[in-house]
């Protein structure tokens, strides 16, 4: 059976997903979308116009910046980088996510008798 | 004109009837559909099957724009009190004007010319705030486009508000006129002024609405509305009484704001030292 996440669990994983995406290295958005769902092996599908104004929210907040580049086959490509103050996002992101998930972990271990 | 670039030109008009979509959101959105198309072509699919996927996969128009809709819920804090400010401004004449009619000293129709040439000059001033407020907080960061789209809005629903109660002031203005000295204009003061800031309007709204509408020329432009407004309204009321010293002053002072908008973006942001390079320098 497939696992479908369920859509709240999609947009509350966006923007740690994002942000660490964009940690590997400036990115567009088309290949962040390529990038989840390698990750993911294709679980995680997004609603790809869902994905900017994820990435508008974040450079709003100042946690990206994005510039205009034209790719090697002319194509011009929206590109995001991390600032520091996403940088600081990300970590705070990962504290979190990291807490819930050892948590969860603790709660799921097999019980030994 | 090649099959994919007219079936993106037809998508392309569909989206701009959404809000809150605009140029380059749509050069983005454009941009992932002809990546994903290139994607389904080259898995087999033919250009046509490819685009209509493609856009399946993006989302339509009112879902995506009604995504971008919740972005523009925090609302920039000048904003918010300008508004304040004008929704007060408006109660407190009402009360005023209900007064001075209730002592028989205003008619219904002097009374509702004086409401809505006051509240339609002080709304220009308000968008002129606004203005000040933008190129003061650019001097030490740069707005996000996101913010900027916002903000434009904002100005250009302030101005056609503004020029709505100016414009209806002035014709009712015209016709007290009549009423009183039988006639409906003279050239005085007064009226040149009214029409000066009802044409500035139009010029702003235009500027606005015909030339590209970018945030730093509206919010430059709004500027220089104070200025058309203090010689309007002070300098009209001061016409001949020779005390032009505090209108000096606010035009100057509204020049200075207006050339600063022309500094580039965060020139006085505080300048951070750069780590040394190294703790040993042997």
């Amino acid at each position: 059976m497939k696992l479908k996440l369920e859509k709240e669990l999609v947009a509350a994983s966006s923007v740690p997903l994002v942000l660490s995406i964009l940690c590997e290295g400036d990115n567009y958005g088309y290949a962040l979308i390529q990038r989840v769902k390698e990750l993911s092996g294709g679980k995680i599908e997004w609603t790809d116009g869902m994905l900017y104004p994820v990435l508008h929210w974040l450079e709003d907040k100042r946690f990206v910046r994005s510039r205009w580049t034209k790719s090697e086959a002319g194509r011009r490509r929206k590109y995001y980088s991390l600032r520091p103050e996403g940088r600081q996002a990300l970590q705070k992101q990962k504290d979190q996510w990291t807490l819930v998930s050892s948590t969860l972990n603790q709660l799921w271990r097999p019980q030994h008798a | 004109m090649h099959k994919l670039d007219q079936l993106l030109a037809e998508w392309r008009r569909n989206m701009k009837t959404a809000p809150r979509l605009g140029r380059e959101t749509l050069d983005e959105l454009e941009n992932h559909l002809r990546e994903n198309v290139d994607h389904f072509v080259r898995s087999g699919m033919t250009e046509a099957e490819a685009f209509r996927r493609a856009v399946t996969e993006l989302g339509t128009a009112p879902r995506i724009a009604s995504e971008f809709q919740k972005l523009d819920e925090s609302t920039w804090l000048p904003v918010k009190v300008i508004i304040g400010i004008g929704v007060t401004e408006a109660l407190a004449l009402t009360f005023l004007l209900i007064a001075r009619m209730d002592a028989g000293r205003l008619t219904f129709l002097l009374a509702t010319h004086v409401f809505m040439i006051t509240l339609g000059y002080t709304t220009t001033f308000l968008v002129g705030a606004l203005g000040i407020c933008f190129v003061g907080q650019r001097c030490f960061s740069d707005f996000t486009p996101l913010r900027e789209r916002s903000l434009t809005r904002v100005t250009f629903i302030l101005g056609c508000v503004a020029a709505g109660l100016s414009a209806v002031g002035v014709i009712l203005g015209m016709v007290w006129a009549k009423a009183e000295w039988g006639r409906y204009w003279a050239w005085d003061a007064k009226e040149i002024g009214g029409l000066s800031v009802v044409v500035w309007q139009a010029f702003f709204l235009s500027f606005h609405r015909f030339a590209g509408g970018s945030a730093r020329g509206v919010f430059g432009l709004s500027v220089l509305g104070n200025i058309v407004v203090s010689l309007s309204w002070f300098g009209a009321n001061n016409y001949g009484t020779g005390n032009h010293s505090l209108l000096l002053a606010t035009v100057a002072f509204n020049v200075v704001f207006f050339l600063l908008g022309f500094a580039p973006a965060g020139w006085l942001r505080p300048r951070k030292m750069p780590p040394p390079q190294t703790l040993n320098d042997e």
